[in-house]
């Protein structure tokens, strides 16, 4: 009867040590989930700033291209240009009949 | 025993107490505690939408949105005095690179930095890229840049009255007047989003934290029927006829007569779009869409088209009164040279441009039928051009109209019109009588997506006959005329001078003239029509010697730039 209560005794003992640790590892990995977690979101906030420098980046080099692009198209300007380089519009134009020939050889 | 239960309740007792702290703070403290550091974790932007863009028919751009920034100083983080920061940013700065420009820009940095009271001042608005990346390399302490939009034309100052520009409202938010800007600034603007994050004490966003954001809309692009090349030859010849002619000012308009699509439309003198708070508000209204004038002599051909139409006259009906001048009530109507044609045909009548004959024409159509036909074409009622700014000189009332009015009205006296509404008028001439309404936009683009505006279908004013045989008219006008000098052999032009005294306190001045002269070609299947007004032209009163030969200059340009061959006459 006596050996029954201790092994009772030495049962409950384990099970109340099984709990505590159960309990602790519980303890121990929500905490490090928790910092893992934390970790883990601050370096995608990170990355979420550098992503939004980076298009930011992109879309002002963007807009400048466009810019030069618009620029470039200007008529104005390369009237401009062209003239700076010599061309100059002919004054007096020649209407050729499609039919006629020039130089024809005889 | 007892120590311990009281022991056990102080225990219960204190847990309680923390309960009821942190029901206190957190639920019934909650909503006030969170709102009152809500600005510390939380921060909202407001999310720019781009104004859109303006474009020419080939997709190239006539106003563009451009990245442009505030330059401004914090007073208490400056490193430079404000006489040496002035001089240091003039040179960046002054629109002027004289020495007098650079100098009054230092002083306008300067007066903008010695204000007292206050810790942030703006020190310019509207300064490029280029300009920003050339002062941040001073690596000043204590200035910044604040990104705002700008407008870009590529073409500087060429069509500003279509395009109208894009100032500020009484809120300070950016807002298009006139022309297109003004028309349609609602499309153009789009919507600006807003974003509203929780962020940490660097600023950067808290990943699990909350964010609200509602897009912005960018602008839609405008695409237009305007030609770059017809529209710069427009601004180049327009600006040197107003010289050369000595005129007060002149405006010219191209327009597909088929389609109603505005090519070209130029007025002179002009602005600059980018720098308008430069110029006085007299600059920004478009003459081509809100002038009226007299049109004089170019508006017998409206007059004589509504003759032919109701078959009250045909080409070769003979002007029985045209032996001198006609009195009316108490006015003698004259011819414009005092020269008579008796028994002249109605093709010589408008080949002379004779006066008499126009009033035996209006008086035979009748008053009645006269403003039938004049309401038909859109005299006296706005074109509905998408420009803002448009106006029309009002119809003289039905019961109004006396003798003297229908005889003057048949020669384009006594009646005002705006350049836009007469083109329409005679456009309709061109379109085999089919009167459209002029537009500038062709279509409506955002991103891959493109929105053509309403269908532009016309409406019959005049037969098909009856176009061609006042385009025959128009043709023996316009080769045989008092302009015939100018003509353009082989070119199929037809066209109409016009030279109207100006009306000044109920009386005509005697040395003041209008000069107009309308045409399109090729007349039988018109690629373009064209219609040149100048005020006050001092080298000669008449449209032959002025309006005529400008009309001719453009339109040798057209000529090519349309492919059109001459053809043996």
């Amino acid at each position: 009867m006596r050996i029954f209560k201790v092994k009772k005794h030495l049962e409950s003992g384990n099970k109340r040590n099984w709990v505590l640790l159960s309990s602790l590892s519980v303890f121990v990995i929500l905490i490090i989930s928790t910092v893992v977690f934390t970790i883990y979101t601050a370096s995608l906030s990170d990355r979420v700033i550098l992503l939004d420098k980076k298009e930011l980046t992109i879309i002002l080099a963007n807009n400048e291209l466009n810019h030069e692009l618009v620029e470039l198209s200007s008529l104005t300007k390369l009237n401009e240009e062209s003239n700076l380089l010599g061309f100059i519009r002919s004054s007096s134009i020649f209407y050729i009949k499609s039919e006629e020939s020039i130089a024809k050889l005889p | 025993m007892p120590r311990l239960k009281v022991f056990t309740i102080l225990i219960y007792l204190a847990f309680a107490l923390v309960i009821g702290r942190l029901f206190y703070w957190q639920i019934i403290k909650g909503d006030a505690l969170s709102a009152s550091v809500r600005f510390q974790h939380e921060a909202g932007y407001v999310i720019s939408a781009p104004r859109g863009n303006i474009k020419a028919h080939d997709k190239s751009f006539l106003v563009a949105s451009q990245d442009n920034y505030l330059l401004f100083a914090s007073l208490n983080e400056l490193s430079l005095s404000p006489t040496e920061l002035s001089n240091e940013l003039a040179p960046f700065l002054a629109e002027d690179q004289s020495v007098v420009g650079i100098k009054n820009e230092e002083m306008q940095i300067k007066e903008a930095l010695s204000r007292t009271g206050v810790v942030w001042v703006p020190i310019k608005h509207q300064i490029t890229s280029t300009v920003k990346k050339n002062i941040e390399a001073l690596k000043i302490r204590g200035i910044g840049f604040d990104p705002e939009e700008g407008r870009f034309y590529p073409e500087a100052s060429s069509a500003a009255q279509l395009l109208g520009f894009v100032g500020k409202n009484s809120q300070g938010e950016d807002k298009g007047y006139f022309g297109l800007e003004g028309y349609y600034d609602l499309v153009l603007s789009g919507k600006p989003g807003f974003m509203e994050r929780e962020e940490d004490v660097f600023g950067d966003p808290i990943l699990i934290g909350k964010v609200k954001e509602i897009g912005a809309i960018e602008g839609v692009d405008l695409v237009t029927y305007i030609d770059k090349t017809v529209q710069l030859a427009l601004d180049v010849e327009l600006k040197k006829g107003v010289e050369k002619y000595g005129a007060k000012s002149g405006s010219v308009i191209v327009m597909d007569p088929m389609t109603g699509g505005v090519l070209g439309m130029s007025s002179y003198p002009n602005y600059d779009p980018s720098k308008y708070w430069e110029y006085g508000n007299e600059f920004f209204l478009n003459p081509a869409i809100s002038s009226s004038f007299e049109p004089g002599s170019v508006f017998k051909v409206i007059v004589m088209a509504s003759a032919l139409d109701a078959h009250i006259v045909n080409p070769d009906t003979k002007c029985e009164t045209c032996y001198g001048p006609l009195k009316v009530d108490k006015y003698s109507i004259e011819t414009w040279n005092n020269v008579y044609h008796p028994n002249s045909s109605m093709t010589e009548v408008i080949v002379n441009s004779d006066n008499v004959g126009m009033a035996f024409t209006a008086r035979k159509l009748g008053e009645e039928r006269m403003l039938d036909y004049l309401k038909k074409f859109g005299i006296g009622s706005r074109t509905e051009i998408d420009l803002q700014g448009e106006s029309s000189p009002a119809l003289r009332s039905d019961k109004d109209w006396s003798e003297v009015d229908l005889v003057t009205a048949g020669f384009g006296q006594g009646i005002a019109v705006t350049p836009i509404q007469l083109i329409r008028a005679v456009g309709a001439i061109a379109n085999r009588g089919i009167l459209m309404k002029p537009k500038v936009v062709s279509e409506l683009t955002a991103g891959d997506r493109e929105f053509a505006v309403d269908k532009n279908e016309g409406v019959r004013v005049i037969s098909q006959e009856t176009s061609s045989l006042i385009t025959a008219m128009m043709v023996e006008a316009a080769k045989h005329g008092e302009s015939k000098w100018t003509y353009q052999k082989g070119f199929k032009v037809a066209g109409k001078t016009g030279t109207a005294q100006i009306p000044i306190a109920g009386h005509y001045d005697a040395d003041k003239t209008n000069a107009s002269f309308i045409g399109f070609a090729p007349y039988d299947k018109p690629k373009f029509i064209m219609f040149v007004t100048l005020q006050e032209p001092a080298s000669s009163p008449w449209a032959s010697e002025t309006a005529a030969p400008l009309w001719y200059t453009i339109a040798r340009k057209l000529f090519l730039y349309f492919d059109m061959q001459p053809e043996g006459e």
